[in-house]
């Protein structure tokens, strides 16, 4: 068997696709596993044994243009290239990296009796998502989002394999007896996550002072600037700095052999989870420890939104525990088995929105939504969602194509405003938005029938926050609502009534759905009288409408439902 | 913006016209996918793309 495996991305993911190398030999004893990397990250394979590697050559392939603008050169150049592999017919290609380019070089690469995992492109070019783990990435990994699950496991899921132990480890394990020093990566592989120089020097300073153990500093040449002015600053000749000195693969060997490594998320902290050892890392926004954070089997993570905002002393005292097999001594995130993920030590986890993934994705059961704005998006998601399948409904009569046209693009267009608002929400959209994407090329009614089922799909998992009690009990609540708001409308302070104003507008538009009045006048006339109030901020008249025509209505309406109730009881 | 990075610019606009009238001419033929491909490739060097982001502007 023939496999490649497409990474395109840099040192960092090459690590973490390591295990899924390692479990796509084991699984299919004797392939040929041909691996397709950018030749710059290419020594991040070194010691990976028994692969054929492809040095994807970038530079070379934009040369022509940069040098001679020439367009066909550069074209040439990459068809030069892809011809032999091309020629190889794999059997099976494995695509790792996630991005437009790679998508196209699948594509290319394949042959009509290859098996495809990953991103690819179907036969009119649009983007193809053949594997549902492909389509989890998609919609749910990256920065701001709310996946939890690592990018080696999603690596390994893609490739359809089951990861164990010994594929993390290629090289035998150094014990812990035998193990020595602490090593620091003072970089990132962008400077926006990275610990600053200063912040550096403090929190070594302290830490040589309190620690036995050599601390060595590594990292790459364009670090060694910033490493060597650490160095000097900190005056310690416990610090050893070999920033830029050291090769991959000796980096690789003193990573392994260390007692504690520190640093930012960036390929030693991935190099860490192939040797076992205990990592501390700092982690901020700008990354989700969650799906690149450490794997090793003692890892605690140190997060602060701005990492400039964590201080040395809580680095120091968090490097010492660990040394000393100690428990957590700060607010942190802690790992203590491979399989385990992290668990939160003094930190306040909020997991409404990843519990909403393992619902949407593992059948696990739906989260109670916590909040009136959760609801509130929530219910704006159904009603879109409702107002998108009448219109499709409509789409057959001509005459109204072009309006139900319209109002799709206008749906499709508020969707993904809803979670700008909500960001909770998030993933209901995104899973939506990536189902929609995978609808394949058919037929214009394939199409619209695809589309229905979709946004058919969506209305199911959005209706399960859908709160609709009784009729009755809902014109209670406006009742409760709208008594709660007038006082403070005609404070003229729509600040303070901003919640539960919402939720009175929610509630009356849900009750509109059930009914055709309110009092003497229409559902639309009402809605539209509170509208132009709002825009005139007219927080008096607003009072008064609610005050004295929606309470007096309501009243009105609930002592005729019940009087309903109660002559259908005597009749019974 | 650096001499490379430009060229690279004026390169990835003429390269997207002329894609565009290969796919619309003769369809996603195999040099279309090549192109896009090199397209891709290109706009990769300009955003500084680490690819994994750059995978949600697909389509």
């Amino acid at each position: 068997m023939r496999i490649l495996v497409l990474q395109l991305a840099r040192f960092g993911d090459i690590y973490q696709s390591w295990p899924t190398l390692r479990a796509l030999q084991r699984k299919h004893p004797g392939c040929e596993l041909h691996v397709l990397v950018r030749a710059r990250f290419v020594a991040a394979l070194t010691g990976f044994p028994g692969i054929h590697v492809h040095q994807f050559p970038t530079a070379e392939i934009l040369r022509p243009i940069v040098e001679n603008d020439s367009q066909d050169g550069a074209h040439q150049a990459l068809c030069d290239f892809l011809a032999p592999v091309v020629a190889l017919k794999f059997d099976l290609v494995v695509n790792l990296s996630f991005s437009p380019a790679s998508s196209y070089l699948t594509d290319i690469l394949t042959t009509s009796h290859t098996q495809v995992r990953g991103y690819s492109r179907t036969e009119d070019g649009h983007l193809a998502i053949a594997d549902d783990t492909s389509a989890y990435f998609y919609a749910q990994v990256g920065v701001g989002k709310f996946n939890r699950y690592h990018v080696t496991e999603i690596f390994a899921a893609v490739a359809e394999v089951e990861l164990c132990e010994s594929d993390y480890h290629i090289q035998p394990i150094v014990t812990e007896g035998e193990r020595q020093g602490v090593i620091v990566h003072l970089g990132a592989s962008t400077g926006d996550k990275a610990y600053s120089p200063e912040l550096w020097v403090q929190a070594l300073r302290e830490l040589s002072a309190q620690c036995s153990q050599p601390i060595c500093l590594v990292g790459s040449a364009g670090e060694k600037a910033m490493a060597d002015t650490v160095a000097a600053q900190i005056g310690s000749a416990n610090v050893k700095n070999l920033v830029g000195v050291t090769t991959l693969d000796e980096l690789f060997k003193q990573i392994a052999s260390a007692k504690l490594l520190i640093g930012a998320d960036s390929a030693p902290m991935h190099i860490a989870a192939l040797t076992a050892t205990p990592v501390l890392n700092l982690s901020c926004a700008r990354v989700n420890f969650w799906e690149t954070g450490p794997r090793s089997s003692q890892a605690r993570v140190l997060y602060s939104e701005d990492l400039q905002n964590l201080s040395p002393q809580t680095l120091t005292s968090e490097a010492l525990a660990m040394l000393n097999g100690e428990g957590p001594k700060n607010p942190c995130w802690v790992r203590d088995a491979k399989t385990d993920t992290y668990v939160a030590h003094g930190i306040q986890d909020d997991l409404f929105a990843w519990r909403l993934i393992e619902a949407l994705y593992t059948g696990a059961p739906y989260p109670p939504a916590e909040s009136a704005a959760d609801i509130l998006a929530f219910q704006r998601l159904y009603e879109l969602t409702e107002l998108a399948l009448h219109q499709m409904d409509r789409w057959n009569d001509k005459s109204a194509q072009t309006t139900v046209a319209l109002i799709l693009q206008q749906v499709d267009a508020i969707l993904i405003e809803i979670p700008k608002l909500n960001p909770r929400v998030g993933p209901m959209v995104e899973w939506f938005q990536t189902q929609r994407v995978r609808i394949p090329q058919g037929s214009n009614a394939e199409t619209l029938q695809r589309t229905r089922d979709t946004f058919q799909d969506f209305l199911w998992v959005t209706k399960v926050y859908r709160q609709f009690g009784t009729f009755n009990q809902e014109i209670q609540k406006a009742i409760g609502l709208c008594r709660e708001c007038a006082p403070e409308l005609r404070e003229c302070d729509p600040g303070i009534v901003q919640s539960s104003f919402q939720a009175l507008i929610s509630t009356l538009q849900e009750i509109a759905r059930h009914s055709t009045k309110v009092g003497n006048e229409s559902w639309s006339s009402v809605l539209k009288e509170i509208g132009e109030n709002l825009e005139r901020r007219d927080f008096i008249a607003l009072a008064d409408l609610v005050q004295w025509k929606l309470i007096p209505a309501f009243e009105l309406q609930l002592k005729a439902n019940e009087q309903e109730t109660l002559s259908q009881d005597v009749i019974s | 913006m650096s001499v490379s990075e430009d060229k690279l610019k004026v390169a990835l606009e003429r390269l997207e016209l002329s894609t565009q009238k290969i796919v619309k001419t003769r369809g996603y033929t195999g040099e279309a996918k090549s192109l896009k491909a090199l397209e891709e490739i290109l706009r990769e060097q300009l955003i500084h793309a680490n690819t994994r982001p750059s995978a949600r502007t697909i389509r």
